[in-house]
């Protein structure tokens, strides 16, 4: 009903190259489907006469997909290259129509029409789905470039590329859909991707675990995300954006903060915050240009986006929002702490990205929507930038080490690495750029962003509506001081456990081993160039959104330009406070000397050798307990897993449905006897023909009754 | 279309030619079939030398089933779905003593049940081609027989026919699992047949307490519906609907029966137990005939909390399975319990979403089943431990078993998504609570579901007998092809099905909450009010 309403007015982008925002998401799609068909077509149609020995199939099989492996480094990227201009386009075709009177809402097709429910397939354009858009293709892009050299020797090359176009079809059918249920549709769709991604490499057993675990993990926050749509509908009778947060202006507070728990509930599972944080690490099974685009740059930070597409209902739920920037802060700090002992250097990169999406959430969480997504922009491309370098870490290692026969070595272990700066210059150079940005060094991106985040953090501390909110007794002022340290810590610690990092990997002797390290070699260029870019991205991201402060540009574009979508919502939980810029300049001083106290304490510690993994000694008390993550892993299993496990088998199956059944067997044995002995009264026979006799008499009674 | 068909008069006379054809066809199979697969290349030697001669009876039975089919899809088209009420009736005298009559009709919740059957049953015949090659005349008679009975059930506005059709189902089903079944078979047709007898044989005594307050003139569906009954006589003889459908439906706690049956009967007998005849029976006579009894709010919530207990219940059994068949049979008692919460929750969109989830898990289940008996062809079993890692060496199979166990847990996109969704959210708006615990399902459902995907399609290939496995070919593939594109557009686009159900849903919620009303008026005018007051209440608080 409220679908309709909008059409009424004229939009400034009707007519405009936006009418085709529907290809956005068609473009992947159809690349998914070019590459799809590509690897199933030898085995839908193969050559006659190959099918009698399987080895001799498997062999045709693999030189057909060889013969088709040109064609899926076109598509592959190429679609992403076309979806990306198309998302420019676009955001020009917006710029060009100065203020929107409102989003730019495209209906294509009614889904689940139901008595007063209401489900279109329509997109929703605005500031902050465009943006998303924008990263969405453009990091995804480079990705794909990146993952044409990565995968290139790859027997999955086709199904790689066909999962990674599927996963981009269904974030921008995530981040573009007009309501929470097209929304969820992307939603589930990234997490089919994810999953299929992370146990790409499917015959070893730990790959297809962590991506099922990843999958379960994340239905239990897509059960929160279920259960708020219910609550929106039964309360305001839409789902679409404009519909459900029109209905809710009128509703009680009570809603406001069951639907924003509910809706958090599926953030932290997407954005693997606490207490669903755990599937992230394991994640890493999947190839490493993967872990950027879906684990680092996008897909995790879906629940971001979330929050900020609700800000109208978050903003209305001020004890639930403090509760969001908490449990960020917690994350942020906790992650940080276990990344400091990690030495498989994905690992290190993933539990930064959940300390990472924490920082995130202390932003959205504090009603400062803009800042967390521009942390959102601008970690997509150091953060995508670092795992790329680490791709080509892991690529150059496992070459090396294969060259060598040592295929049993560990690849990714740090205490194997050292000294790679002379091998891989370019990555060196360009991770080196994104670990100064994610320590918060400036002028380089991650510094901007982090500091706004503390920033409005630090603001809101004082006559707010935050600060007077509370979560658990504890008044929001409190809370708000307690999250700025926290975060301050996590700054800290991010820059120690980066340097540390990059001076294990790149500084240092060399701890390849003798045959191996000859092998080591840059990477081929379609991986160095994307590389290159995210690196130029990491250094002039800040200007995105520069603070007043350091007037070195435009100030703020990126809080203007959302501000027609979350504005009114930051307004609403921050109030008008201002911090003075003598303020100001003092915490951004305390936060470049924290970056640089931690990269100094890092150079400190780790300019000493370290023992290769074989050599490595095992770790005890607190460094262990980093290093295996707390034992949350095995805690879980321990408390959750397993019990539940018995608790279905031994008790509802075991303990209650077969003692039904023995219940059932026998007196059914008795009545078996029973029968068996009037079988044999009718003439023994075979059972067919029983069957025929019965048939007939119920047919000839019915005849009888009939015909009468 | 329709129009060129209603110039036909199809409508006259389809819904009959739906029941008796399979019959006739029947009498065909099994007078001309032939009951043994031809010899393989033994000369010329007359057939007859084995056995009787003529054409292979799989072929015959295909042939009826197709026309089957068709006239089903006929009637897909010839239904009009802005026409409130039955539909394409028709109303020939039977048992003029009784008053019983040959009365048949379709409305938005029988209609795609019915389509549903008459396509599904060639498909799987085609599937299962060469999983069956003993008397193959008599296999066939009792399908297509087994199929009148469904179609039946699905048409029938009488309810002696509705008995008739309801036990026509049982008899062959019977003998299917009994004669073509595995190992355990005999045990497992008897559990399932007496079960089913037993609430079979109170629905009859219901019926005819209903037919004889009725005047002992109609067993009409629209006449009985008429009869005025007190709440205590709804109670005791929606009760003994309510057993019969639930047992056949296997609602826990009457479920154990069906994981044996299907593990034991041939695969297409496994694909027919898991058509929700049950349910729909549930929806087209318990809940209009007896409404202050459902919602009643003792006996409602009795059943709300049954529905939601089955739905954990199930998916938690099912990740403990040790066979693929096992977990299917357990992941439908977890389904069921979706579709009772969706009939009792009485919303336009819970009961929608109930009957979508009758047909999306009549197509998924039976993938599934054809799937695992895929499996069961190629290796002799379907024990999960038995395989693995056979992504690689089926591909096409493991897409297919993928996007089915997808669909099985709901993924937005497939079919499985719309039902649950539908009947989710509107579960919620009159119980919100037991909608939040059965929405815990999906959770529990990836589980089982991922877990099975994994043990037989990933990981190492550990028995190295299966690397020489066959992948999907020829019919096999063509079948499972089509029941992809079923899943899909039906999770893309399922408002043709939608609009054709709104207003018999619709008409339904109706009519209980406004039964349930009348009843209470009734009850608070005479001596013994009270009862019901509180259901009219909240028939009173839903809108559409």
């Amino acid at each position: 009903m409220t679908a309709n309403l909008q059409f009424v007015a004229a939009h400034p982008l009707d007519g405009t190259i936006a009418e085709w925002v529907w290809l956005l998401p068609m473009l992947p799609l159809l690349g998914a489907f070019i590459n799809g068909a590509l690897v199933l077509w030898p085995r839908l149609f193969p050559e006659a006469g190959i099918l009698d020995s399987r080895e001799a199939r498997d062999a045709a099989i693999a030189a057909r997909l060889n013969g088709t492996r040109s064609v899926t480094s076109m598509v592959g990227p190429g679609v992403m290259l076309v979806a990306f201009g198309l998302a420019v386009a676009v955001f020009f075709a917006m710029l060009g129509a100065g203020e929107l009177p409102a989003p730019f809402i495209r209906t294509y097709a009614s889904w689940m029409p139901v008595g007063s429910l209401v489900i279109d397939w329509g997109l929703h354009l605005d500031q902050l789905s465009m943006l998303m858009a924008l990263v969405i293709t453009g990091v995804g892009f480079l990705i794909h470039v990146f993952s044409v050299g990565y995968m290139a020797k790859d027997a999955g090359y086709a199904r790689y590329f066909a999962f990674l176009n599927l996963f981009v079809a269904a974030m921008l059918v995530l981040v573009l859909g007009s309501s929470y249920a097209v929304m969820f549709v992307g939603w589930e769709g990234v997490g089919l991707a994810s999953y299929l991604l992370i146990g790409f490499w499917f015959s070893e057993k730990a790959n297809a675990d962590a991506g099922k675990k990843a999958f379960i993990v994340n239905r239990i926050g897509d059960f929160g995300f279920l259960v708020a749509m219910f609550l929106l509908f039964s309360t305001t009778g839409a789902l679409d954006y404009v519909g459900a947060h029109a209905g809710m202006s009128t509703a009680a507070p009570a809603v406001f903060t069951a639907v924003a728990l509910f809706l958090f509930l599926g953030c932290a599972g997407k954005s693997a915050q606490i207490p669903l944080y755990i599937w992230l690490p394991d994640a890493m099974a999947g190839p490493t240009p993967v872990s950027a685009l879906i684990h680092a740059a996008t897909m995790v930070t879906a629940g971001v986006y979330l929050v900020a597409r609700a800000a109208p209902i978050f903003s209305g739920a001020p004890d639930v929002s403090l509760f969001i920037a908490l449990i960020g802060a917690v994350t942020a700090l906790f992650a940080a702490t276990i990344a400091l002992r990690q030495w498989d250097i994905k690992k290190v990169l993933a539990y930064s990205t959940i300390s990472q999406l924490g920082y995130m959430f202390i932003g959205a969480g504090t009603g400062a929507y803009a800042a967390g997504v521009f942390h959102l922009v601008t970690h997509a491309f150091f953060k995508a930038l670092l795992f790329l370098g680490a791709g080509a870490v892991i690529h150059a290692m496992h070459a090396a080490y294969h060259h060598a026969h040592q295929d049993d070595q560990d690849a990714q272990d740090l205490r194997n690495m050292g000294g790679l700066r002379r091998y891989l210059p370019v990555t060196s150079a360009t991770m080196w750029i994104a670990t100064l940005a994610i320590a918060g060094v400036p002028p380089l991106a991650g510094f901007f962003s982090k500091d706004e985040i503390l920033a409005s953090v630090f603001t809101r501390a004082q006559g707010s509506t935050l600060s007077s909110a509370s979560v658990l007794g504890v008044p929001g002022t409190t809370l708000l001081y307690v999250i700025y340290m926290m975060g301050i810590i996590t700054a800290l610690l991010t820059a120690i456990y980066m340097t540390r990092m990059m001076l294990l990997a790149f500084s240092g002797d060399n701890r390849t081993g003798e045959r191996a390290v000859g092998a080591l070699h840059e990477a081929p260029s379609s991986m160095t160039i994307p590389m290159i870019v995210l690196a130029a991205l990491t250094v002039v991201g800040g200007w995105l959104n520069l603070p007043e402060l350091l007037p070195l540009g435009p100030t703020h574009l990126l809080s203007s330009w959302l501000d027609p979508v979350t504005g009114e919502a930051t307004r609403e939980l921050g109030g008008s406070t201002h911090l003075d810029h003598s303020t100001e300049l003092v915490l951004v001083g305390a936060a470049v000397a924290v970056a640089l106290l931690g990269i100094g304490i890092a150079f400190a510690r780790y300019r000493v050798r370290v023992p290769t993994k074989d050599d490595a000694l095992p770790e005890t008390g607190l460094a262990a307990l980093l290093a295996n993550a707390y034992r949350v892993d095995a805690g879980l299993e321990r408390t959750v897993v397993r019990p539940l496990h018995s608790f279905s088998s031994r008790v509802l199956w075991q303990g209650i449905d077969q003692r039904i059944d023995r219940a059932f067997v026998s007196g059914g044995d008795l009545l078996t006897r029973v029968a068996g002995q009037a079988h044999d009264a009718l003439g023994g026979g075979d059972v067919g023909r029983y069957a025929w006799v019965i048939a007939v008499g119920v047919l000839a009674v019915l005849a009888a009754f009939t015909l009468r | 279309m329709r129009n060129s068909l209603l110039s036909l008069g199809l409508d006259q006379w389809i819904l009959p030619a739906l029941v008796l054809w399979p019959l006739l066809g029947a009498a065909i199979v099994r007078l001309l079939g032939q009951d043994r697969l031809a010899p393989v290349a033994v000369d010329s030697m007359p057939t007859d030398a084995l056995g009787r001669g003529g054409p292979d009876a799989r072929v015959l039975t295909l042939g009826v089933l197709v026309i089957e089919a068709l006239f089903g899809v006929a009637a897909w088209l010839l239904f009009d779905p802005e026409v409130a009420g039955w539909q394409m009736r028709t109303d020939w005298t039977w048992l003029p003593d009784l008053g019983a009559r040959l009365s048949l009709g379709v409305d938005g919740i029988s209609l795609p049940m019915l389509v549903l059957t008459t396509c599904l049953m060639p498909l799987a015949l085609l599937a299962t081609w060469n999983q069956v090659t003993s008397r193959l005349a008599s296999y066939g008679a009792l399908l297509l027989a087994l199929t009148s009975g469904l179609v039946g059930v699905f048409v029938s506005l009488d309810l002696l026919l509705f008995y008739l059709a309801w036990e026509l189902m049982l008899i062959p089903m019977y003998f299917i699992i009994g004669i073509w079944g595995s190992a355990g078979r005999t045990r497992a047709a008897l559990k399932y047949v007496i079960l089913t007898m037993f609430g079979s044989l109170l629905m009859l005594a219901a019926i005819a307490a209903l037919y004889v307050m009725g005047g002992s003139s109609s067993f009409h569906l629209d006449d009985l519906l008429q009869v005025s009954m007190g709440l205590s006589t709804q109670l005791w003889l929606f009760g003994a609907f309510f057993l019969a459908f639930a047992i056949k439906s296997a609602l826990v706690p009457f479920h154990t029966w069906l994981p044996d049956a299907q593990f034991e009967a041939p695969v297409i007998g496994a694909v027919v137990l898991g058509l929700k005849v049950g349910t729909y029976a549930l929806l087209r006579f318990a809940l209009p005939l007896f409404p202050a009894a459902v919602m009643h709010d003792t006996v409602r919530s009795v059943i709300l909390v049954l529905s939601v207990i089955a739905i954990v219940w199930g998916a938690l059994v099912a990740i403990v399975q040790p066979d693929l068949r096992k977990v299917l049979s357990y992941s439908s008692i977890s389904h069921l319990g979706f579709i009772m919460l969706g009939c009792f929750a009485l919303t336009q969109q819970s009961v929608e979403g109930a009957v979508m989830i009758m047909v999306n898990h009549g197509i998924t289940m039976s993938a599934l089943f054809l799937l695992a008996g895929f499996l069961r062809e190629r290796s002799g079993t379907d024990r999960l431990d038995a395989f693995g890692g056979l992504a690689r060496v089926v591909p096409l199979f493991a897409v297919m078993l993928t996007l089915s166990m997808l669909s099985t847990i709901g993924l937005p996109g497939t079919n499985g998504f719309i039902g649950e969704f539908l009947v989710l959210i509107g579960t919620y708006r009159t119980e919100p609570l037991l909608a939040i615990f059965a929405t815990t399902g999906v959770v529990f459902a990836s589980v089982y579901a991922l877990r099975a995907l994994q043990r037989v399609l990933f990981a190492g290939l550990d028995v190295k007998a299966n690397g020489g496995m066959r992948d999907l070919r020829g019919t096999q593939l063509a079948v499972m092809s089509v029941f992809a594109i079923a899943m899909l557009w039906l999770g893309l686009a399922p408002q043709p099905v939608l609009r054709r159900m709104e207003l018999a849903s619709g008409a339904l919620v109706e009519r209980v909450r406004g039964g349930a009303d009348d009843v209470a008026h009734a009850a608070a005018s005479g001596p013994a009010g009270g009862t019901g007051a509180s259901a009219a209440s909240i028939a009173g608080t839903v809108a559409p």
